[in-house]
């Protein structure tokens, strides 16, 4: 299973994301869940099983299947909520 | 590391301005000044958020502009911008910010070190709020001597 956070340009806010996503999933005891993060380009269908962004990038995914959209990339509440569903949706929690 | 980007002549503390164009164009003012970026990579953020969105709104009341480093980045740098009154970024009201932090990186790694301690400053709602109330150029020195601790 691959987390991919993306961004405009996969430098800035898709690597903050990862990183909150990462201190996530080992809380939740999930850390064998891969995570990165790439710009818009390199998201591609196939380069992971869920995509995360924000919602102005998230509105350029439509192509992409399993888009979490988040409304404020840094509140890792909502991170949070958003991927403990989707774990628990796959049975990986 | 953010304390060595982050320094007293990268910092800005500026009461008003009229456009989320000028505020970029004022928040990269240091790394146009210290040689980390030319004019071209200001125009690359601004255009970054035309195309792709405010994004660079990352939560309430900051952004990252920021851009691909192809253009106009001769080393990396960060400088902190911050307004007492908000601007609104793309003209929407809904995107309205009062600290910009400017990025430029030379290649996607180097930067992530001073970025990781940023996103952790900034993820943490308590030291957003400080960092929201700082009015000085010192004050915004200690909380970032924290956060690289």
């Amino acid at each position: 299973m691959k987390i991919l956070a993306v961004c405009g340009t996969g430098l800035g806010s898709s690597f903050m994301v990862e990183m909150n996503i990462k201190s996530i999933l080992k809380e939740l005891g999930a850390e064998r869940v891969e995570v990165e993060h790439s710009d818009l380009g390199a998201a591609t269908p196939g380069a992971a099983d869920i995509f995360i962004a924000g919602r102005d990038i998230a509105m350029a995914m439509k192509h992409l299947d399993h888009v979490v959209e988040l409304n404020n990339l840094l509140d890792k509440k909502e991170l949070k909520e958003k991927i403990s569903a989707v774990l628990k949706e796959r049975n990986i929690i | 590391m953010l304390k060595d980007l982050l320094i007293e002549a990268t910092i800005q503390l500026v009461d008003h301005v009229s456009h989320w164009e000028e505020a970029i164009w004022l928040g990269a003012q240091p790394l146009l000044e210290n040689g980390s970026i030319e004019a071209s990579y200001v125009e690359a953020m601004i255009a970054n958020v035309k195309t792709h969105g405010p994004y660079i709104v990352i939560c309430p009341m900051i952004a990252i502009p920021h851009a691909e480093n192809k253009v106009g980045v001769l080393k990396m740098g960060m400088s902190f911008l911050k307004l007492k009154e908000p601007v609104n970024v793309l003209d929407d009201p809904e995107k309205a910010v009062k600290i910009l932090i400017t990025l430029a990186a030379t290649d996607n790694k180097t930067h992530l070190k001073a970025l990781a301690q940023l996103s952790n400053l900034l993820s943490d709602s308590y030291s957003r709020e400080e960092l929201m109330a700082c009015s000085t150029t010192q004050e915004v020195l200690k909380m970032l001597e924290k956060v690289s601790e």
